[in-house]
């Protein structure tokens, strides 16, 4: 299938130029064609931000939701219709600072969806505040002294949690993304995908070249992904920062949706069913 | 809207399916993700009919007037305020949720043919029905468990009638059917108004 499909036409761009999110949404674009989805077989969902807006620049299903929510809609998406594939799709301010609580227990939930977060060490839409992933010492607009809480290591946390699939690349690399975004998607459970991006306009610590200066890419044999603890020392590695799929769960493990007791007998999705209309309408009837 | 049918309220999307299409009564047909052809986008910022992120403000107005038209729709579906007596020129004691069933044994005790009461099991939207009901009152009591009075001025918010006592406990516990009835007595007396 051609990337192209995925294009809208006639969009507004609120991105700036230069930006790391043009190369993550057409990494995105381009590899879910090459798995042959239509977008109509793709739910993408996100919560407020620049990155949260991605949905809106490509074709596909999507929920643009609250701040920091995307995880649980999305999970939930996963629930009502499991034959759908399902990305939560936010910035490092939307995912790992708002929707924090939410990360935690969808890493512990395990629904098979893919989690891209474009992680560019600052709130950018809101026009350059610190991130949780904002390095100490960054001075902003509102961290005028400099930032001085420690910024949250989201690969670490994910494989302390039990997440089954933890991989980061950066936006440049693209042929990297393309692989790790590919096989994160493939990938049967929850997966996270950190990515490194520049913010052009508002991080002026952590550019282009910071982290081209700061980052590697794990070659073949360097890492056993199916070891959480050498994946734990990779994660708390950096600077230079690591590129690469961390970790990787065996295939096997048992997802979210696969334990509801609305899938044990028959496996339609709930769209499909015939609700118990008599039932219901007593029900209704009863309160009223 | 079919009110008596769970089974049809989504429909199959089909090519150019709007999520937020404008219709005369506000709502729009639902797709579902995954049942037919069409793009199924959501938008929590505000968006035109396709449901694209977009600030024109021609149809933001138009948004904002479709989401009040649904609140229209509310109003005539929400729960109307269960009426226990004759509230017709009476002395009408409003209440919600679990102050209800205090209120109505603190009445049984007073034993009043001209006092009713309307117990509200959905607070808002408030059902159509409730302008007509205050406005007949001929007298208006509110009891509710918080120190302003919220309920009240909801009600006056919503209808214009603003009620004629208050009777409020926010001493953390739920009113006592002794501490309703002397406090609806006090009032019936003619004792200190609000």
């Amino acid at each position: 299938m051609n990337p192209r499909e995925y294009d809208v036409e006639n969009v507004d761009m609120s991105w700036c130029p230069g930006c790391g999110n043009f190369q993550i949404l057409s990494t995105l674009k381009e590899v879910l064609s090459e798995l042959g989805l239509f977008p109509q077989e793709v739910v993408l969902v996100s919560g407020i931000g620049q990155a949260a807006k991605t949905p809106h620049f490509m074709k596909g299903h999507i929920i643009q939701g609250l701040h920091g929510r995307a995880l649980p809609v999305a999970t939930g998406v996963k629930a009502a219709n499991p034959e759908l594939t399902v990305l939560a799709i936010g910035g490092d301010g939307d995912m790992y600072g708002e929707g924090g609580n939410h990360l935690l227990h969808a890493i512990r939930r395990n629904p098979d969806l893919t989690n891209l977060v474009h992680n560019n060490m600052v709130y950018g839409l809101t026009k350059g505040q610190a991130s949780p992933t904002s390095p100490v010492g960054m001075k902003t607009p509102v961290q005028v002294e400099g930032v001085f809480s420690e910024p949250l290591n989201p690969l670490a946390l994910a494989i302390s949690q039990g997440a089954s699939f933890v991989a980061r690349t950066f936006s440049a690399e693209t042929e990297l993304s393309r692989e790790i975004i590919k096989t994160a998607i493939i990938h049967k459970g929850y997966a996270l995908v950190d990515i490194f991006q520049p913010c052009v306009s508002f991080n002026k610590v952590n550019t282009y070249k910071w982290f081209k200066e700061n980052t590697f890419v794990l070659q073949g044999g360097q890492n056993d992904t199916h070891d959480r603890k050498k994946a734990m020392e990779l994660a708390m590695a950096g600077p230079p920062y690591p590129l690469g799929i961390l970790y990787q769960d065996r295939p096997g493990r048992v997802t979210f949706e696969e334990q509801l007791p609305a899938y044990r007998e028959k496996k339609d999705p709930l769209w499909k069913r015939r609700p118990p209309e008599g039932l219901i309408s007593a029900f209704i009837e009863g309160l009223r | 809207m079919d009110e008596g049918s769970f089974s049809h309220h989504f429909v199959e999307s089909g090519p150019g399916y709007l999520r937020y299409r404008l219709t005369e009564d506000g709502v729009s047909p639902r797709g579902i993700f995954g049942n037919g052809t069409g793009l199924i986008r959501i938008d929590s910022h505000e968006h035109d009919e396709s449901g694209h992120i977009e600030e024109d403000f021609d149809m933001r107005e138009r948004m904002q007037m479709k989401r009040m038209s649904k609140l229209k729709l509310l109003e005539k579906a929400a729960l109307p305020p269960t009426v226990h007596g004759n509230p017709k020129d009476a002395c009408l004691v409003l209440s919600w949720g679990s102050t209800g069933p205090v209120l109505q044994e603190a009445l049984a005790s007073l034993g009043r043919a001209d006092v009713a009461l309307a117990h509200f099991s959905q607070a808002y939207p408030l059902h159509s029905s409730v302008l007509d009901l205050v406005a007949g009152a001929r007298k208006i009591i509110v009891a509710e468990g918080n120190s302003t009075g919220q309920f009240a001025r909801l009600i006056r918010l919503s209808t214009g009638r603003k009620a004629d006592h208050l009777l409020l406990n926010f001493r953390g516990h739920q009113f006592s059917v002794e501490e309703l009835a002397h406090g609806l007595e006090r009032i019936l007396l003619g004792g200190d108004a609000e």
